[in-house]
């Protein structure tokens, strides 16, 4: 960060100073101080009314540490927003944050919550009660923000305390806080100045010797609304009439402001009011920057003149270097610049931007420079400040600095082109991407055709990041194929991921691994499994020299996932384990992504029967915290328990993970090969719920006549096991159907060398053959199915079909074919780990007040009655009931007590 | 897309709205408000009316009155057939 933009942080950062001489309005003050132990103090009022400086005045005599972030526009990008929030909490524990941080600016998408977690772990270290003022919340608008703070309030630390200034009431559970007595309001009514105060006010701040009538009169017009009567003090400074001042003020009903502040310019010098009007246009102000708008010198001269004159001129750093203007006063004269010197207005945003840019502030200039529809000059700076801004993962931003740009200045800038489609690409946007990137297309017949010195002479042609020009190619490819993987286009995918390859030389890593992954992915979606593996293994290797190590753990879920359909377990569990030995290497064992390795090393031990293990491999992942795992890991956690639930013979809960799992579904680029809404539907069957099990398949359009391809598999067996249990119960099922159904199956799955479906198929046509009761046929299948699963040690494949299998692997143990195998899969059968699954499986004993808790949880007491009862806050009794949960295995308060009877604790 | 029954207007056309707000403001407002006419009256309300082409702006335009503290006494669609003078 260079010294002008640390700068500008500070002053964000910075607590405005408490004025000598003010209104001490101890009545506020004091309510205040009372209502600080509630989570939020909310002062909301329109503008003008004091809200920051009670705010000010409160913390300077208050003995508890406080950090202070002054909100603009700009905190509207999520990103940005907490890298503000995070510094201003540095200014009370600098080590707070630093983790979130690196989350924030890693290229994998994080949940927010998920990196909020880790941010309200951090500030728990903090020992002391804290406040964080957020001043100016009105100007946040986005949606991102504002639910990133209602995460952060609703699980706010007991040391923490938010106070927000605000115009207008911000979009927070309000009403949730006041009933639960977390709110701790100050609103207009309470903070308009008593008569009292405005007299104080008038006579003893402002030194005006005023009759009383004067000031009543004053009180009554502005209805002690305090810009109102700063003004009114401003422009009877110097007079020696000023009843009739007062006179006449009171006397009319324009607005306060209007009258009053022509009544202050037209009592300065020209000079003062051209320089107020002209820099009405900055959000900041400081001398140089005065200057370069004004086209004058002493900027700063005047600055610290206007501070002391009481004139709106708020500071915002120690050094009086910055200052800026008290908002409501720099609308009304930017109204009056605006109405006085229409033309001008864009000069002086352009003299700004000028400045900004001189000195190294990207941001500010193209803001101003948008402002000023200079859109040339601000397409140039956001084209160079397109790579540092995505670097930082402030996207949103970046989109929000394209989209104001008008169309046509994208048809001569291929590169400020490419990085829109980028930042559409990378926000899920598809729309316009189309647009763009025919932009930058026109141009590669002209780049390849000559040197980079001529075209970058080219009248039309603006580069102004030379060293991506040729890299625009590969850039423009690497898009198509991503834009073609959003579509859902495999072929376009693979053939534009091609052309990426043959243009791209050897060792730009970034674009050639991205090109080979989503080569990789598109051979998986079309269920080419091999061809996607080796792809997605290059890719992978690619980004990892190109030292994008998050994203090479993160492809590690693929690569194991295509194995496992592949059939190669072994191979899987390898996958997982090296990955985890990666980021130990990285000395960063709970990178992103080592969650997700425990959940899917999980559902390998449950395959191979071991559900204690399974279980304490889904609880490493959870006690690792959120900020270890990917989008994924919410939906794959819960399924991989549901299948341990479904082996245990807890269905009901299978199925109510299953439908938490349907909802927390993220894909992200990986392609959906087992529908949730399908697992769900193979439990229904288990449960002989054949007619919603057959209402899914209708819901899904999945019919026995459908063509065959992999995205689907899944869904067909589904269908072929619903058929099964329908020929168990009823005749009108066609048994040769399904046999026939299951042979096109097998052939697809056989061709496409999808070994682990190939198993589940053989398994059901040896189940089919036993239902018409010819045994030995069964055993045909089955004994194929044996050889496939032996060598990868499979073991819930079978034992989960029940007492049918268990009947068949008897019979097979009689011909001996598989002996050993057979041997085993019928001891897992009587495992006491099946028949009474749930005897063992408390993690870790529950500790005394863990019990009590637990006691409480199985009465109807709600949380905060138990709270009170226990004698604890709200927020110690949930980390008790998380703690109850996690050693219990379950995610709510039914389920534990459920659990808890099971095992004898209640 | 349907439309608004009985007004014959469709969702996201131009409509003319009032704003009136508490004060008289003066003239010099009207760039400020997007252009709207600006009338002050005798009850020492100031009516703003003009065309406002979609919700948004007309939330940007409430908006600014906000930003002035200003106090909001109505926001009226007019020229609608269901307004309520209309109708007389």
């Amino acid at each position: 960060m260079n010294f002008m933009s640390s700068s500008i942080l500070a002053t964000k950062l910075y607590i405005p100073p408490s004025r000598v001489r003010a209104v001490h309005r101890s009545r506020l003050i004091k309510r205040l101080n009372e209502g600080f132990h509630r989570r939020l103090i909310l002062v909301s009022a329109p503008a003008g009314f004091g809200k920051t400086t009670l705010v000010v005045d409160w913390l300077a005599s208050f003995p508890r540490p406080a950090a202070w972030l002054s909100l603009d526009e700009s905190d509207n990008d999520q990103v940005r927003f907490l890298t503000y929030l995070i510094a201003a909490l540095q200014g009370i524990e600098p080590s707070v944050g630093t983790e979130t941080l690196q989350i924030l600016q890693s290229f994998q998408s994080t949940p927010i919550e998920s990196t909020l977690t880790v941010l309200l772990n951090e500030i728990s270290a903090i020992r002391d009660d804290f406040a964080l003022v957020l001043d100016d919340y009105h100007l946040i608008d986005t949606e991102s923000v504002n639910h990133a703070v209602i995460f952060l309030l609703e699980h706010l630390p007991p040391q923490m305390h938010l106070v927000m200034t605000t115009r207008e009431d911000p979009n927070l559970p309000l009403a949730r806080l006041r009933v639960r007595d977390q709110l701790t309001e100050l609103r207009a009514a309470d903070l308009r100045f008593t008569p009292a105060e405005a007299a104080e006010f008038l006579g003893q701040v402002m030194n005006l010797d005023l009759s009383a009538e004067d000031v009543a009169a004053l009180e009554s017009r502005t209805e002690g609304w305090i810009a109102g009567l700063q003004l009114a003090a401003l422009s009877m400074r110097g007079r020696d009439d000023i009843s009739p001042f007062v006179q006449a003020f009171a006397g009319n009903n324009r607005y306060i402001l209007d009258y009053l502040v022509e009544e202050v310019l037209q009592r300065q010098p020209a000079q003062t009011r051209s320089f107020l009007l002209q820099t009405a246009i900055l959000d900041k102000l400081t001398g140089a920057l005065c200057d370069a708008v004004t086209g004058q010198a002493g900027g700063e001269k005047q600055l610290a003149a206007l501070e002391r004159g009481n004139f709106f001129v708020v500071p915002l750093d120690e050094k009086r270097r910055w200052y800026r203007y008290h908002h409501l006063f720099a609308d009304v004269l930017a109204a009056h610049l605006l109405a006085e010197q229409p033309g001008q207005v864009k000069t002086l945003h352009d003299r700004a931007s000028v400045w900004y840019e001189q000195n190294h502030l990207p941001s500010e200039a193209i803001r101003h420079a948008l402002a000023a529809e200079h859109f040339e000059r601000a397409s140039g700076l956001i084209e160079r400040a397109a790579p540092a801004t995505r670097q930082s993962r402030q996207e949103a931003t970046l989109l929000g600095w394209l989209k104001a740009l008008p169309e046509e200045i994208f048809r001569n800038r291929p590169i400020l082109s490419i990085e829109y489609v980028g930042a559409l690409l990378s926000s899920g946007l598809v729309d316009g991407v189309e647009a763009r990137l025919r932009d930058a297309e026109r141009w590669l017949d002209v780049i390849a055709g000559t040197s980079t010195a001529n075209v970058s002479d080219s009248a039309e042609l603006v580069i102004m990041n030379q060293d991506e020009l040729h890299r625009l190619p590969g850039w423009v490819a690497l898009y198509r194929s991503g834009y073609a993987t959003a579509l859902g286009n495999i072929a376009d995918t693979v053939s534009y991921a091609q052309q990426v390859l043959e243009i791209a030389p050897e060792d730009d890593h970034l674009l050639r691994g991205a090109a080979k992954s989503l080569m990789g992915l598109a051979f998986w979606t079309s269920g080419q499994l091999e061809a996607a593996y080796q792809s997605y293994a290059d890719g992978m290797a690619q980004l990892q020299l190109a030292g994008n190590i998050t994203d090479t753990v993160g492809g590690v879920l693929a690569l194991a996932d295509i194995r496992i359909a592949q059939g190669r377990l072994r191979d899987a569990m390898r996958v997982y384990e090296r990955s985890l030995q990666l980021a130990v290497d990285y000395s960063s064992p709970t990178m992103r992504g080592t969650a997700d390795m425990q959940v899917g090393i999980a559902d390998l031990q449950r395959e191979y029967g071991d559900l204690n293990a399974a279980r304490h491999y889904l609880q490493r992942s959870k006690e690792q915290g959120e900020h270890t795992e990917f989008p994924q890991n919410p939906y794959r956690w819960r399924v991989v328990m549901a299948r341990i639930l479904e082996a245990e013979g807890d269905l009901d809960g299978a199925l109510e993970l299953l439908g938490e799992a349907e909802r927390l579904y993220v894909g992200d680029f990986y392609p959906n090969v087992r529908p949730v809404a399908a697992a769900k539907a193979r439990v229904l069957v288990r449960q002989g719920r054949l007619d919603e099990a057959l209402a899914w398949a209708h819901e899904h359009g999945v019919s026995i006549e459908d063509e065959f391809n992999y995205l689907h598999e899944f869904e067909h067996i589904t269908l072929a096991r619903i058929l099964l249990a329908r020929c168990q119960v009823s005749s009108e099922q066609s048994v040769r159907e399904i046999t026939f159904y299951l042979k096109r199956l097998l052939q697809a799955a056989e061709a496409g060398e999808r070994t682990g479906s190939s198993i589940e198929i053989l398994i059901l046509q040896a189940l089919v053959h036993q239902l018409q009761g010819d045994i030995p046929t069964a055993l045909v299948p089955l004994e194929r199915a044996l050889k496939l699963a032996a060598p990868e040690a499979y073991v819930r494949m079978f034992v989960d079909e029940g007492a049918p299998m268990l009947s068949l692997l008897e019979h097979m143990a009689k011909r001996g074919g598989e002996s050993d195998y057979v041997q085993q899969l019928l001891a897992a059968f009587g495992k006491p780990g099946v028949s009474q699954p749930r005897k063992q499986g408390l993690s870790e004993p529950l500790s005394d007040r863990e019990q009590d808790v637990l006691r409480l949880l199985g009465t109807d007491l709600s949380g905060p009655e138990i709270a009170r009862e226990l004698v604890v806050s709200l927020n110690t009794l949930r980390t008790h009931t998380k703690n109850i949960y996690d050693k219990l295995g379950v995610n709510n308060r039914r389920a534990a007590v459920h659990r808890a009877e099971e095992l004898g604790l209640l | 897309m349907g439309e608004i029954s009985g007004a014959g207007k469709r969702r996201d056309e131009p409509e003319r709205y009032g704003i009136r707000i508490k004060g008289h403001l003066d003239d010099r407002w009207a760039d400020w408000f997007e252009g709207m006419s600006i009338t002050q009256e005798n009850d020492g309300t100031t009516l703003l009316t003009g065309m406002v082409v979609d919700q948004a702006a007309l939330l940007g335009l409430l908006r600014r009155v906000r930003d002035l503290g200003l106090s909001l006494i109505s926001v009226i669609p007019l020229d609608r057939a269901d307004a309520p003078e209309d109708n007389a």
